[in-house]
């Protein structure tokens, strides 16, 4: 067979298509390090849009969901450009929680000016270190003292007029006070002695009921003096905190008004500090408690921090988000990279007092949001969503436009012990999603939620299409990335390199991948041979090494393959002719590396009843596009050949020595050429790997992995000795994805391989055949000797056959 | 609080109910830095209140006000009981808290006569009353003489005030008796310092009077100067010789 004859049917594809290579002569620079830096992304306007629409509008709902592969920069370029809008938006105010005096469990939410929430929580402070000393001090004052003294005299000596008065009535009227276990015992005396019972009875009738009723009179007289002291005391107590209220309430006045002073315009906070007076004059005697159980230590009064004190909690400010003197002005930007629950929503804590746990409003913790509010949350969705309860809480704030404090516990009902219920904070943040759109496309479509509150997708183109102006953008994005990652310049020649490797990951010649994190990663190691080399700037033949490298590390199982096919122990055939088998060409993946490899497929063919078995499908190795690739064959073959008879053919497919799955159209194609050459009785030459999907119409449609493919063919052919005869044929479309390894393209120049690009499965038997396929005249009819002739002869020849047999097998009808 | 200087001080606590010992025992907790060593309970029972318990010439109300008939001898007998109890426990827990020998006697007899006749062996008495009011009044000292401070009654009647947070009032006793227990009748006082081996009230009678008009505790220093009625028993022994008040 002819190289002419196997060429005239496929297009021989020239050298300068298999691999379109950057010239370091056409970039216009020397090295990385004369370019002009460029921040940001190239190629990615669609999204980049997206994320200035969403930073833009302050509607809750148009929060944006940033889509794409890893390694594209998308952190980066919605970080920079957030960052970059928010330092020009306001900054938003502070937040903070104060005790609700009314309800403590129920503390109150404050909305601050911008920076105040900081110096208010000090203020406070303050107030309670000078209070405790001042109001310690009042209470230990003469003027205190006496006045309080004079009160407590007073009502002391109020009852004790009304006893001492008593007394001496009882004793005018011979009655005696006797003090026993049970109280006062009014008992009758008469001349000066206790009246028994025999003595009493001796007196006459008369006296003794003035005895006993004078006893009964004192009795009530007397019960009602002992009953009036509580309530005397109670008034005087009324009094004693009236006089404290009054006194404490000038200190306690005083100390506020400067704190009021202080923050003049701020309505909230005088509100705030109008409870905080009303209940410190409510509850003075805690300050004066307080400073009495402080122990003598080696400071002076004057500098004890009363604040501290447990029982002065509920005059603290919980700051929950403030602007610090050197924060970046403008709105927040806040990233969180472990989104659970709490940290997500916040939390509250508790202490554990006496084997319970307790808290109080100092407890509350911000989350992410809090700290984000009025400015941009960014989060990673593939660990948002797998935190327990985190994406349903989000999905809470966002529609509620607040963020209200539930732990986990209390969730999940959980935990049953003392919790609060915050003022929810009202919230207004633009969250910025980072995920892949396998997320997005899963989101989208089973959560309903989703696309109310995330209105907005930014999706990361993953290729660029390439010309001078492209290539000299991507040159500044090298040179970019190498000056912020510490690396040396890169030449020309090496940009171009990397340029090379950009558009072989694009699968297409005439782009360039963005997968720009790739790149940076092949650009360190490259980096980091050139150190190895002493070189001050990173060359072609640094990123060669680095290419190779990586592939090197990742091509263990490659390499295991080679060499069974090597030792034959996976049958592949690189010369010769066989009937019915072609090589059919496969890539496989693991991780983000990919190498193609050959496989044999063979089919058989047989008088039957239009059955075509794919004994992949029926073993369930193969995937539902490979079952797809196979029942278009069937129909590509019914509706070519022996129109005009049944379609009398059972046929079998099958993957020689493949014992893992299948799946993809690319080798229908080849399947195809490997069932005609079964029912045409023409040989195949075993010199070719043929890929390419086919439809209905025998036309030759594109498939993936097409340089990986070639180059594991050449590969193979290689390990068994170049012929000049090998080679791959691809499908026409595929021309423009080329770029192959520069082996290959060495070989092709050489003469030692070639790739051939078909359109039609004809084209394709001309090649793989060597013979006219042959197509149909005038008569209708393929001419005989070509291979379309023999096929559809032969299914002709099945079609009487079955006919043959079927009447020889139908009963005569002659019974009896 | 500050106080006399230091000594062996034996101080004996009599009160006829707890309600009483527990008003004494409280100013006794106050009284620290005066050398106390020993202290001692008598808790008295009164007869006299037995016999004149009598539903129709006596009626009782309790320190709250309520109304009550005049208890029968089973129930005296048995309230006795319970608060010489609840006397002698409280004063073993705060010998122990001071680290005092202590002793305690149950004694038939009207309180102030009995502490009298008892009260030649120790140094102070401390007569149980338990003063009206649920804050405390001022503390008033009995002194001797034109000045205070002499006979260390002044002293402890500054020192017990400021520990208790209140007032003290001195009355010289060159006053008329019957006008220092005017006085006293209208003074919310939370408890009485006087010396009895110095002053205008040493026997039994005065100090009941007093008692009646201060209705508080009274802290009776010099009670060797009270005359003794009384033989001495294996509870209340006789004291060493030179230490009398």
């Amino acid at each position: 067979m002819s190289e002419k004859a196997q060429t005239e049917h496929g297009q021989l594809v020239g050298v300068e298509k298999l691999r379109s290579s950057c010239d370091p002569a056409s970039l216009g620079f020397a090295t990385t390090a004369e370019l002009e830096p460029l921040d940001g992304l190239i190629g990615q306007d669609r999204a980049m849009e997206a994320i200035r629409l969403a930073a833009g509008m302050r509607a809750s709902d148009f929060n944006l969901f940033v889509q794409g592969p890893p390694g594209m920069g998308r952190h980066d370029s919605v970080t920079t450009y957030l960052r970059e809008h928010a330092a020009t938006l306001a900054e938003p105010d502070d937040w903070a929680y104060v005790n609700n005096f009314d309800a403590p469990h129920k503390p109150c939410a404050l909305r601050l000016p911008p920076g105040v929430a900081r110096k208010l929580a000090l203020e406070m402070q303050d107030v309670v270190d000078d209070l405790a000393i001042d109001i310690a001090a009042l209470f230990e004052s003469d003027d205190y003292q006496a006045a309080s003294r004079v009160i407590n005299e007073e009502f002391g000596e109020q009852q004790e007029h009304t006893m001492a008065a008593f007394a001496e009535k009882a004793k005018s009227e011979d009655v005696a006070m006797m003090r026993t276990p049970m109280g006062i015992m009014l008992t009758a005396i008469k001349d000066g002695e206790v009246v028994k019972t025999d003595r009493f009875d001796a007196l006459p009738e008369d006296e003794r009921k003035t005895i006993e009723e004078k006893i009964n009179r004192l009795q009530v007289e007397l019960s009602e003096i002992l009953r009036n002291a509580p309530k005397l005391d109670r008034e005087r107590r009324r009094r004693i905190e009236a006089l404290n209220a009054g006194m404490v309430g000038e200190v306690v006045s005083s100390r506020l008004r400067e704190a009021r002073d202080a923050f003049a315009d701020i309505e909230v906070v005088q509100a705030y500090l109008a409870t905080v007076e009303e209940d410190m004059i409510g509850n003075a005697e805690m300050f004066l408690a307080v400073t009495q159980q402080q122990p003598d230590g080696p400071f002076p009064e004057s500098v004890h921090k009363a604040h501290s004190n447990p029982a002065f909690q509920r005059y603290m400010v919980n700051v929950m988000v403030t602007r610090e003197g050197d924060a970046p002005r403008g709105a927040p930007l806040e990233t969180e990279d472990l989104p659970t629950l709490d940290r997500l929503a916040g939390r509250i804590e508790h202490v554990s007092q006496m084997g319970a746990l307790m808290t109080d409003f100092t407890m509350i913790k911000p989350g992410a949001l809090h700290r984000a509010n009025g400015g941009y949350l960014i989060l990673d969705a593939r660990r948002l969503l797998s935190e327990p309860m985190a994406w349903p809480t989000l999905k809470q704030c966002l529609q509620s436009e607040s963020i209200p404090i539930t732990s986990l516990g209390e969730r999940l009902s959980l935990i049953s012990t003392t919790s609060l219920e915050p003022d929810p904070i009202p919230m207004n943040v633009r969250v910025v999603l980072i995920g892949d759109r396998m997320l997005y496309a899963m989101l989208i479509t089973l959560d309903p939620d989703f696309g109310e509150l995330f209105k907005l997708q930014a999706d990361f183109e993953e290729s660029i299409a390439r010309s001078d102006d492209t290539q000299a953008l991507f040159a500044r994005v090298i040179g970019t990335r190498a000056a912020r990652n510490g690396l040396r310049p890169v030449s020309a020649g090496g940009v171009a390199r990397l340029m090379d490797e950009a558009v072989r990951r694009a699968e297409d010649a005439s782009k360039l991948s963005l997968h720009l994190g790739a790149l940076a990663d092949l650009l360190r190691e490259a980096d980091h041979y050139a150190g190895e080399g002493a070189r001050d700037i990173v060359i072609a033949e640094d990123v060669e090494h680095a290419v190779q490298q990586a592939d090197r590390r990742a091509s263990r199982i490659k390499d295991r393959m080679r060499e069974m096919v090597r030792r034959k122990t996976l049958l592949i055939d690189t010369s010769g002719e066989a009937v019915g088998q072609v090589n059919g060409l496969s890539v496989i993946g693991l991780g983000g590396y990919l190498f193609g490899r050959p496989a044999r497929i063979t089919a058989r063919t047989r008088m039957g009843s239009g059955k075509l078995i794919d004994i992949e499908r029926e073993v369930e190795l193969g995937g539902p596009l490979h079952s797809k690739g196979v029942l278009i064959l069937s129909g590509y073959l019914s509706s070519t050949y022996a129109l005009d008879v049944p379609f009398s053919l059972q046929a079998s497919l099958v993957f020689e020595q493949s014992y893992g799955g299948v799946d993809g159209d690319s080798a229908s194609a080849a399947e195809l050429f490997a069932l005609i050459s079964s029912l045409s009785g023409v040989p195949i030459h075993q010199g070719f790997g043929v890929t390419g999907s086919v439809n209905q119409n025998g036309q030759i449609q594109a498939i993936g992995g097409v340089n990986e493919k070639i180059e594991g063919f050449f590969e193979t052919c290689l390990d068994q000795g170049l012929t000049g005869d090998q080679g791959v044929m691809i499908p026409a479309a595929n021309v423009d994805h080329l770029m192959l390894r520069q082996d290959v393209v060495e070989a092709v120049r050489d003469g030692q391989f070639r790739v051939i690009a078909i359109s039609t499965i004809d084209e394709g038997l001309g090649v793989l055949t060597g013979r006219d396929p042959g197509a149909r005249g005038p008569d209708g009819g393929f001419p005989p000797d070509t291979v379309n002739g023999l096929a559809e002869a032969r299914l002709r020849g099945f079609a009487e056959q079955r006919l043959k047999f079927s009447q020889s097998a139908k009963p005569t009808g002659q019974g009896g | 609080m500050a106080a006399p200087g230091p000594g062996h001080k034996r101080i004996l606590v009599g009160a006829g109910s707890f309600a009483d010992a527990r008003a004494a025992l409280a100013i006794l907790d106050l009284l620290s830095g005066v050398g106390i060593t020993d202290i001692g309970g008598l808790f008295l029972e009164d007869r006299e209140v037995m016999e004149a318990a009598t539903p129709r010439t006596s009626a009782l109300v309790s320190p709250r006000g309520a109304i009550g008939t005049a208890p029968s001898r089973q129930v005296l007998r048995l309230m006795w009981r319970s608060d010489a109890r609840a006397f002698r426990d409280r004063l073993i827990q705060l010998a122990a808290r001071r680290a005092l020998r202590w002793s305690f006697e149950r004694a038939p007899g009207e309180p102030v006569a009995g502490l009298c006749n008892v009260a030649h062996s120790w140094d102070w008495l401390l007569i149980g009353h338990l003063p009206s009011g649920a804050h405390a009044g001022r503390v008033v000292g009995v002194f001797h003489g034109a000045a205070a401070g002499g006979d260390g009654v002044g002293e402890l009647t500054e020192g017990l005030a400021r520990s208790l947070g209140t007032g003290a009032e001195l009355i010289a006793d060159t006053l008329p008796e019957a006008d220092i227990l005017a006085r006293l009748e209208r003074v919310h006082a939370a408890a009485v310092v006087i010396d009895a081996g110095a002053g205008p009230f040493r026997t039994a009678a005065q100090i009941r009077a007093l008692l009646a008009a201060a209705r508080c505790p009274i802290l009776v220093l010099g009670a060797a100067g009270i005359p003794s009625l009384v033989e001495y028993s294996t509870q209340i022994p006789q004291p060493p010789p030179g230490q009398a008040g």
